[in-house]
């Protein structure tokens, strides 16, 4: 097993994990709730945009099945993932469980097709340790950095929309499509009007689904115009 | 916050993300085959952070001074810098830093 070949793999993905745990981990504290958890959200989970958006959904106590909700839909993607990602090299059950929950855009990036195309199972495993570090070890300096940030500086929780802002350049550079457009549109009214006028804090839930709802229908409709 | 709420929130998100990565493992049929599936992962992500943004953004009041000006102005240059520059981190940082210089303008002021 190489070590200093894989530390050095995953120097790239410290460059991305290490400010955006730190980032996180001062998000978590200044929304009030004790620097401990960053460290150990970034464990359990390991996964990004979910876990800015849990210390949201926390401060403002949302019920567990919106919660189960919402991160089934934000990490749908995840699913097309374990695809390609190279199984069949982890040999022990326990290295296969691992390998899956340690299973984020970068890791899988590297090792399908990246740097760490050519890695053996246990240099797999290493990688995914390494990364799981770099990212629980930033949440944490965050977290203790949030602890000396005074409580009057407030505006924080903008990582989360700036992150968001990011992701969304990214992910329009493969959608260029008016129609998606009106859907965003058309879900964000419904959310809104459902937010407002029927039920607290349901916004997210109900303008996924209706975004979700309109591309089922652009599909049947497609391929029944065929 | 209790923190059991906390623990259970944690591990809700953590149980439905590991079951989505592991799903394809457990499916006999590709995945890849169903063109449905298909054609709503690769439409999904533009959506889910566009509505994201919106979800962030909407607590701002836009009736009163400074009209939500901060956040949009932020939004903004977070963009303009990450298509300048390319780099992420970089955007994601400085329209942050910029925008906890304009909210916490008075209480800085005060201070330095």
């Amino acid at each position: 097993m190489d070590v200093k070949k894989t530390f050095l793999i995953t120097l790239p993905v410290a460059s991305a994990y290490g400010p955006l745990g730190v980032a996180f981990g001062v998000y978590l504290t200044t929304a009030d709730i004790a620097w401990y958890w960053a460290p150990i959200s970034a464990f359990m989970i390991f996964a990004g945009s979910i876990e800015f958006l849990a210390v949201s959904f926390m401060r403002d106590a949302y019920p567990l099945y919106l919660i189960a909700f919402s991160a089934f839909i934000i990490n749908f993607r995840h699913i097309f993932y374990g695809l390609s990602f190279p199984y069949h090299r982890l040999k022990t059950p326990a290295q296969k469980a691992y390998g899956i929950w340690a299973l984020t855009d970068e890791t899988y990036a590297i090792t399908s097709a990246g740097l760490g195309k050519d890695l053996t199972g246990n240099e797999i495993t290493l990688l995914q340790i390494i990364s799981h570090f770099w990212w629980a070890g930033g949440a944490l300096v965050g977290a203790l950095l949030g602890l000396i940030i005074p409580p009057e500086i407030e505006g924080f929780d903008f990582a989360l929309t700036t992150m968001f802002v990011i992701l969304a350049v990214d992910a329009s550079k493969e959608n260029r499509e008016w129609a998606l457009f009106l859907f965003i549109l058309l879900s964000a009214l419904l959310g809104l009007i459902a937010e407002n006028f029927v039920l607290e804090n349901s916004f997210l839930t109900v303008s996924l689904i209706t975004y979700l709802a309109c591309l089922i229908i652009q599909f049947k409709v497609r391929f029944y115009a065929k | 916050m209790p923190n059991d709420y906390i623990f259970y929130t944690l591990l809700t998100i953590s149980v439905i993300t590991i079951l989505l990565r592991a799903t394809p493992i457990f499916l006999t049929r590709n995945l890849k085959d169903n063109a449905l599936l298909v054609f709503i992962a690769k439409k999904m992500p533009i959506g889910v952070m566009c509505l994201l943004i919106i979800y962030t953004l909407k607590g701002a009041n836009y009736l009163v001074k400074p009209f939500g000006l901060p956040i949009l102005i932020c939004c903004a240059l977070s963009i303009g810098l990450y298509l300048r520059y390319k780099s992420a981190i970089l955007a994601i940082f400085a329209s942050l830093f910029v925008y906890l210089i304009m909210i916490n303008y008075e209480f800085l002021l005060y201070y330095l």
